[in-house]
């Protein structure tokens, strides 16, 4: 199989997209719904502790070099465990793809194209994904490089121009419902940067070890400030409880931005930035789902399944009856999948280490 | 062979092309502006006797007699710009429905800039109307509310902007006057944020067709002195058509009261949403004839409130800077202007802790001082046990007015 090599930019805007979608989607109101006005200290407190997990994972880089979790399975288990931890983690790709897929098609047809039936929309997307996956991970990654900064940049613009609207007072009480909901509402909702574990299976696809450390550091941070600025935007704009009710925060905002009398309808930032960032989102997880899936069964040639892979996510992502129907999916899908995705990457390279000293011990 | 293969390659290339060109057009979703009907403002009526529902007023643009500028030669101003077609319905959406099958037009509400509830559909609660204008991705958030004293459809029947080409800048220019302190300045959406909330009571302006017969009140304060206190329809004018002054007091979605024109303005400065207006004041050294300045917010009022007790204290400071305008002739304003500014600054205070004790009376904290109490507790719970709302009822206030006569106009006399 072709092994692309990105650089530690693109690695970093790869990664920091894969984190930033939810903040820029509906992830925001989950959030405010454990938390209430203290969304922003949830999120932190989020950042921190998904920066632990990080530095825990990354500690065990040393033990075990440019390899993935896959190929440090193998190692330990052979080709069932393989298999075994292939599966997890293209279920936890799977889980966080199909839900953002089908809220991306519905939020679509709920704002821009209203009598367009959603699985047309949803089809198309599958066909942009394809072109993507054509291209390679490598083009992927560099039109990410160019275009995601640009996004962040729009996203500058929402939160600057809406200085108008903004209210302090929306912000306190301080603790929102209190430290236990921040402290419980954290942990739960670390599904948010679940996407990290992207990091580790990319880590083939660097020329050296010190990138995915940096890389995956950078991008928390990015994606932490990203998600920080879109909510205290949102709560400054919109007092509680009416942040858990609107299902596109990034939208409601950007309705309300007014530059003078004429310079009005912001939306078009926002439908930038959504559209952009979701279609680089889409191509890079179709591709990481494939690749897992090829590794796993040491595959020549990924190409084949990728088209699969698309149709039966899209197949997948139609399954919800309706939109609450998928908004309950999709906390059920990040419930189930965030405890494995942040343990994988630290649970798999200390067995890895662990069988490696017990060989050496041998020999 | 492989020249015929790469030829057939080339084929469906142009091929998907194209239809990938013809799917990603969105022509299914595309409008003709000619075919739509752009709803510019709703009223809503009690129905007729016997009804159910409501009677809905739409009123939409007139696209032929808008196109070209009010400074077109030739042009009519903006009159015929609007039409209106009122139809019984159960809720705005319905009403558009019939209408749609009425008028030979898609209506749509994109450019809908004002919704106008009528006196008894405020007082009776407007809480369902306030759930489907929220769910609406079609209808901006920055729509104005207002209530008319005089039927929703009169009031819309009676809107002929004449100075205006377009409709919606005409109800913008309307209601974000910022030369203006009588109309409160906040749109719908801030309604529906707080209609329900615990910190803050709703207002809407006021509107009403011209009722010459009635006139307002002269208040015994200094603040404004000798301009009438007017609500929407008593202000006396040649021109007839509507007016929209004062505004309504709201406990959760249900109008309980309404006030006049100064108030409103007063309303204005506590929430820091003022901009400039003129303004009259009493002073002792010219009884009968009013000191007219140029008034200006210099900054958002600094509002604290303490709640260590049931009773809260609320501060506030107003931060003002006037320019005169107009004073009496025989008189050297100038040489006293020390004098002017304390004495403007207390008519102010005065008039502002006369309609605090009001709205006290009234339990509705429509300044959102409540927004700033919420800074003393930790949690929502504690803030909610505190009852805002039944300690507003006792609350004191104290209201501090740095008002500075900053220029005289082109003349310096003395």
């Amino acid at each position: 199989m072709k092994n692309e090599k990105i650089s530690e930019r693109e690695q970093t805007l790869v990664l920091a997209n894969l984190l930033s979608v939810k903040a820029i989607f509906a992830f925001p109101r989950t959030i405010f719904e454990t938390s209430a006005n203290a969304a922003w200290i949830e999120i932190i407190y989020v950042s921190l502790l998904v920066w632990a997990a990080l530095e825990i994972s990354i500690l065990t880089y040393r033990k075990t070099g440019k390899k993935s979790v896959l190929e440090m399975a193998e190692s330990v288990g052979n080709k069932p465990f393989k298999i075994a931890v292939g599966f997890s983690v293209a279920l936890i790709f799977c889980a966080n793809f199909i839900t953002e897929m089908r809220m991306f098609a519905e939020s679509v047809k709920i704002i821009l194209l209203p009598r367009t039936e959603m699985e047309y929309i949803m089809i198309l997307l599958a066909a942009a994904i394809c072109v993507g996956q054509k291209s390679g991970l490598r083009a992927t990654a560099t039109i990410n490089a160019i275009f995601f900064p640009i996004c962040l940049i729009f996203l500058g613009f929402i939160v600057i121009f809406l200085g108008k609207t903004y209210n302090v007072n929306n912000i306190f009480p301080i603790l929102g419902k209190g430290a236990s909901s921040i402290l419980k509402g954290g942990i739960k909702n670390m599904s948010c940067f679940s996407d990290i574990l992207a990091l580790n299976i990319l880590i083939p696809h660097t020329e050296d070890i010190g990138v995915p450390k940096k890389s995956g550091r950078k991008a928390l941070l990015i994606a932490t400030v990203t998600m920080l600025f879109i909510c205290l935007s949102y709560e400054l704009c919109y007092p509680y409880p009416w942040t858990k009710e609107y299902l596109l925060p990034v939208y409601q905002l950007s309705t309300r931005i007014r530059a003078g009398e004429y310079f009005q309808r912001f939306e078009a930032f926002f439908e930038f930035v959504w559209e952009i960032s979701q279609l680089l989102y889409s191509a890079i997880y179709i591709f990481l789902i494939s690749e897992v899936l090829a590794r796993t069964f040491d595959l020549r040639d990924k190409t084949a399944i990728c088209y699969g892979v698309i149709a039966l996510v899209t197949l997948f992502a139609l399954q919800p009856s309706s939109i609450v129907a998928a908004l309950g999916a999709s906390r059920l899908a990040n419930a189930i999948a965030a405890p494995i995705a942040y343990l994988l990457p630290i649970a798999v390279p200390l067995l890895y280490a662990a069988k490696r000293k017990k060989k050496d011990e041998i020999h | 062979m492989l020249l015929k293969g790469r030829k057939k390659m080339k084929f469906i290339k142009i091929a998907i092309i194209v239809v990938l060109l013809v799917c990603f057009a969105s022509c299914k979703d595309s409008n003709e502006p000619e075919t739509l009907g752009y709803v510019v403002a709703i009223g809503i009526d009690e129905p007729e006797e016997g009804e159910e529902g409501y009677d809905i007023t739409l009123q939409f643009a007139n696209p032929d007699k808008i196109s070209g500028g009010s400074g077109e030669a030739g042009g009519d101003g903006g009159e015929g710009s609007i039409e209106n077609i009122t139809v019984p319905a159960p809720d705005i959406y319905s009403a558009i429905n019939i209408a749609n099958h009425i008028i030979s037009k898609k209506f749509v509400l994109s450019h809908t800039k004002l919704i106008v509830f009528s006196d008894e559909i405020a007082k009776k609660g407007i809480k369902n109307f306030l759930d489907s204008i929220n769910r609406n991705p079609e209808i901006r958030p920055n729509i104005y509310f207002a209530v008319s004293k005089t039927s929703a459809r009169a009031f819309l029947e009676a809107v002929n902007p004449k100075t205006e080409v377009n409709p919606v800048r005409y109800y913008t220019m309307l209601f974000e006057n910022d030369y203006s302190g009588f109309i409160p300045q906040n749109m719908g959406q801030d309604f529906y944020l707080f209609y329900d909330s615990e910190e803050k009571s709703p207002v809407m302006p006021l509107c009403s067709i011209v009722n010459t017969e009635k006139g307002g009140d002269y208040p015994d304060y200094g603040y404004q002195y000798k301009v009438e206190d007017y609500t929407a329809g008593e202000i006396r004018e040649n021109a007839g058509g509507v007016q929209i002054a004062g505004m309504a007091l709201f406990r959760g979605d249900t109008k309980i009261s309404e006030t006049g024109d100064t108030k409103t303005e007063i309303f204005n400065l506590l929430t820091g949403e003022y901009q400039s207006s003129y303004v009259s004041y009493y002073f002792s050294k010219t009884p009968e004839t009013p000191v007219t300045v140029m008034q200006t917010q210099k900054k958002r009022p600094k509002i604290a409130v303490s709640t260590k007790n049931s009773a809260p204290k609320i501060v506030v400071t107003l931060f003002l800077e006037a320019d005169i305008s107009s004073s009496e002739e025989a008189f050297l304003i100038e040489s006293d202007i020390e004098a002017f500014s304390l004495e403007a600054a207390n008519a102010l205070k005065e008039q502002a802790t006369a309609f605090f004790v009001e709205t006290k009376a009234l339990g509705v904290d429509i300044f959102g001082f409540g927004s700033y109490a919420k800074r003393n507790f930790a949690t929502i719970d504690e803030f909610s046990a505190y009852n805002w709302k039944e300690a507003y009822k006792n609350a004191e206030f104290e209201i501090k007015v740095e008002l500075s006569v900053k220029r005289t106009g082109l003349l310096v006399r003395g």
